[in-house]
């Protein structure tokens, strides 16, 4: 057992419209992973998966934000000094939203498409080879026909991210 | 081996006595044993190393993030 402490921003102070705007962020449906379970035992490859650390520290924010110094933590030259936020915490309502725009964003660049009925499926086609990556929240499910294609996305997202854990998929998200 | 043993060595209170494990029966059988204490409020987390490790650990998340920057307060 292990200690583990999170920083959280009350969200339940933020006024709609001045510090939020769209919360929206869309979240896999269990269905969906295994839909995509069923694909890859068809193709016969194996999924794998990897994990984002601290991802809603990775979305950038559009409205501007203040949070006080956290108690016991405070600087103590600059105590009437406050933090100015660049990326969304965990507890700000659009942190989720924020997530979801970075990492599809970054896929998008890296050449996949966002999937037509499924918003958090990516998929990427090239010679005849496919790679599907599956978001959910912080997991991230992914496989290809090709090898070569998912150490690609790994060194990717390893480039974008810090990732905590890759390998195969070996237990259930829900 | 000596049993000239300095009263430093001594746990507990010398003039107790000897407790047998019958006589103790009452205090372990009705006593909780409590090994992980969950703080209720920052000022109690911050009373305990292991908390405030945990505290750091994810601090540093946020510097190498680069998730803020501090400022000075705007004036009211």
């Amino acid at each position: 057992m292990r200690n583990k402490a999170r920083l959280v921003a009350k969200g339940d102070n933020q006024e709609e419209g001045i510090d939020f705007g769209e919360t929206y962020a869309p979240v896999a449906k269990l269905e969906a992973v295994r839909l995509l379970l069923a694909y890859a035992y068809m193709n016969g490859f194996k999924l794998h998966q990897m994990d984002v650390r601290s991802l809603f520290l990775n979305g950038y924010i559009d409205e501007e934000f203040y949070v006080s110094q956290p108690p016991g933590f405070e600087d103590h030259k600059y105590l009437d000094h406050v933090f100015k936020l660049k990326k969304a915490l965990y507890g700000l309502k659009q942190a989720p939203r924020q997530w979801y725009e970075r990492l599809s964003s970054f896929l998008l660049s890296q050449g996949h498409e966002r999937g037509k009925t499924d918003k958090t499926l990516f998929i990427k086609k090239a010679h005849n080879q496919i790679i599907l990556v599956q978001i959910y929240v912080d997991d991230i499910i992914f496989g290809s026909t090709n090898k070569i294609l998912c150490e690609q996305i790994v060194k990717a997202m390893q480039g974008e991210f810090e990732i905590s854990i890759t390998g195969e998929l070996n237990y259930s998200l829900v | 081996m000596t049993k000239n043993l300095s009263l430093d060595n001594v746990i507990g209170q010398v003039q107790k006595g000897v407790s047998t494990r019958r006589s103790l029966n009452h205090f372990i059988e009705h006593t909780t044993f409590v090994s992980q204490v969950e703080p209720k409020t920052v000022a109690d987390a911050l009373e305990d190393s292991n908390w405030i490790n945990a505290m750091h650990e994810e601090l540093n998340q946020f510097a190498r993030n680069e998730v803020w920057t501090l400022v000075p307060e705007l004036s009211k």
